[in-house]
């Protein structure tokens, strides 16, 4: 059966999803260096999610020297309490792991290049015959990971599986991953079209200083419409998303394919953010 | 002629882009250490990500005619292998492309991807390999990473401070190069997905506005949750061109190896005058004319040499200075107020008369 987690870094929201139905929750910041839990948060979260008898995941971002420092911090913390999943979007998080025996690997959406995250319309730069653009389709619709020797690197660093988005012209490569024992979580919702440092959404907000950051982006979300482009983008935090919706009916096939986690992340742009709508959500969902 | 060897120890190489022989004669002329370019991969010229053919030499023959035309003249040639991801049905072209580019006798190979890496180590290649901005590096466990895998330079990914910079630098056995100048992605290069392709829709809007790149583009932005707030026109990802020329004394000092031009879609124009410029300036602190330097940065300040569109009515100041778009300014990592049109101003500060 495919599990539904969720996800946030948000305290207050980790609450709701600790009483939800959830099997296991994801916590920390995906995308934002900035919003990097303390560590007492981390302890607190671990703590909190082991008791509530869920099974506990880090989600960790791209990370600037002092940021890393946080995380190898976390990262030592974490494998002194015991054990836990680390999902990695820098190279150097997977630096740090080595030699922490308790904590698992796996590979964020950052690490993961997806071509078909792109949100332009069109996959080639000029008309092209048909022929063409199905060549076209079958190497754009692939992931980093359809390709053994990067797979097998990355088992070699311990990896145990990876993140990808919910594009569904992309699940029937999801198979190779499969295959190749290296099992996927598949984000619902929002796929990460442009990712910044210096986010956009602060500055757009007037924020003066990202180290004191008042996290807009946990309340709040912008549609980014431009009119020749004709494409639906929206902002949260310091990333530009295109946006899907998930159903049951993908999700089944999703699940045939061996998939075996939904993550859902409790945010504006899935409009997810009680105990109340995670669990309307998984029943709408639930295969 | 490069006035300076990069290999005193103590003065970056200047990298410099080129898409053309005449430009990769041209910049080395100008003065440049090491050219970067990639080559079109004919097998597969259909599938484009990011800039196209136009950021690339056309042919392997191309390739020979600057490698020669460097090595004669004491500078590099660094090849981008342009794939941030390696899948099956492409590995055999990508395999040939490698190969070949390497028969012409290219000096470092540039790599994005770690399948595009165990397919070069397959090959067992004698040339030295330097992890591009696609491996994203932004801190010395990344670059120690990078060291282990068989990585002998990094290019740091471009939203990094000084102090940063310099911590990487010091924590690290390989070397590293910097971004100084150019396009000035506002998002973080791995993992941006608005591909700069030119299909009917995007060269439409970016026609409209008056912009060359998506991350430019004006948009209207529409809470999600409250639609009365909105703002229109806004360029929120913020894209500009970026110089370090005022930066170069602290870049050095932070022990850096490369300083690198964007702009491999430049015209050979930009190319030249460019290196040309940074290779003064970087000549005269290495000769410690800091006198001279100053007077040159007011000259250039003052004047429209670096700009991508020559113009008679701004000046580089006016432009870039004054808002401090600096690579390395601590302000262009940190937001900024964006600033409020008058109609945006009206309407946050008089919503009661539209209500």
């Amino acid at each position: 059966m495919m599990k539904i987690t969720v996800q946030t870094g948000n305290p207050s929201l980790l609450k709701e999803a600790l009483a939800s139905d959830t099997q296991s929750i994801r916590f920390g910041s995906e995308f934002c260096m900035y919003a990097l839990p303390s560590g007492d948060g981390v302890e607190k979260a671990y703590n909190l999610t082991r008791d509530a008898g869920k099974e506990f995941t880090y989600v960790t971002p791209r990370l600037a020297e002092g940021a890393m420092d946080s995380i190898k911090e976390h990262l030592v913390l974490l494998d002194d309490l015991g054990e836990a999943t680390v999902v990695a979007n820098d190279l150097g998080t997977i630096h740090a792991m080595r030699g922490l025996s308790a904590l698992k690997l796996k590979l964020g959406r950052q690490l993961v290049y997806t071509p078909s995250r792109c949100p332009w319309n069109q996959i080639t730069e000029h008309t092209v015959n048909i022929f063409t653009k199905r060549k076209v389709s079958q190497i754009f619709y692939q992931t980093a990971l359809n390709y053994v020797p990067t797979i097998e690197f990355y088992k070699g660093l311990g990896a145990v599986g990876a993140d990808v988005d919910w594009i569904p012209d992309l699940f029937p490569n999801l198979n190779f991953l499969i295959k190749n024992k290296f099992p996927v979580s598949v984000h619902m919702h929002s796929i990460p079209v442009a990712i910044t440092r210096k986010c956009h959404m602060a500055r757009f907000l007037g924020e003066e200083d990202l180290d004191r950051c008042s996290r807009p982006c946990y309340t709040k979300a912008y549609s980014m419409d431009n009119e020749f482009l004709g494409i639906d983008m929206v902002l949260e935090g310091n990333t530009v998303y295109k946006v899907t919706e998930p159903d049951r009916k993908t999700a089944q096939q999703l699940a045939n394919r061996g998939v075996s986690e939904l993550v859902l992340t409790m945010s504006p742009i899935s409009g997810v953010r009680s105990k109340e709508q995670i669990e309307s959500l998984i029943q709408r969902i639930q295969v | 002629m490069p006035s300076l060897t990069s290999d005193d120890g103590v003065t970056p190489n200047i990298m410099a882009p080129i898409n053309s022989c005449d430009g990769g004669i041209r910049v080395v002329d100008a003065g440049a250490n090491e050219v970067y370019c990639a080559v079109q991969i004919p097998d597969i010229k259909d599938f484009v990500l990011y800039r196209g053919p136009s950021s690339e030499l056309p042919s392997y023959d191309d390739l020979g005619i600057v490698v020669k035309y460097a090595h004669e003249h004491g500078a590099k040639v660094d090849l981008v292998i342009n794939q941030p991801y390696m899948v099956e049905r492409i590995e055999k072209h990508i395999r040939k492309h490698v190969r070949n580019c390497v028969d012409q006798g290219v000096d470092h190979l540039i790599i994005g991807d770690f399948g595009v890496l165990s397919i070069v180590k397959k090959l067992n290649l004698e040339v030295p390999l330097v992890a591009s901005t696609y491996l994203a590096s932004m801190n010395s466990a990344a670059t120690g990473f990078l060291e282990e895998q068989g990585f002998s330079r990094a290019v740091l990914e471009r939203h990094l401070t000084l102090e940063e910079i310099k911590r990487i630098v010091d924590n690290t056995r390989i070397g590293i190069e910097i971004l100084i100048h150019g396009g000035g992605c506002s998002n973080i290069n791995a993992s941006c997905y608005l591909y700069h392709h030119q299909f009917p829709e995007l060269v439409e809007a970016q026609r409209q506005s008056n912009t060359s790149t998506p991350c430019s583009l004006p948009f209207t932005l529409r809470n999600v949750d409250d639609p009365q707030d909105m703002s229109e026109g806004v360029r929120v990802m913020d894209a500009f061109e970026y110089c370090s020329i005022c930066k170069l004394p602290e870049l050095i000092a932070t022990g850096v190896n490369g300083l690198k031009i964007e702009g491999r879609t430049g015209s050979v124009w930009y190319q030249e005058a460019t290196t040309k410029v940074y290779r003064e300036l970087l000549d005269l602190i290495a000769a410690g004319r800091t006198e001279e330097y100053g007077e040159r940065l007011e000259e250039l300040k003052n004047g429209v040499y670096f700009l991508p569109v020559p113009s008679d009515f701004y000046r580089l100041k006016d432009l870039w200075c004054w808002q401090n778009r600096c690579y390395y300014s601590p302000l262009s990592q940190a937001p900024y107020k964006t600033p409020l049109t008058w109609q945006t101003w009206t309407k946050q500060h008089f919503s009661w008369v539209q209500r």
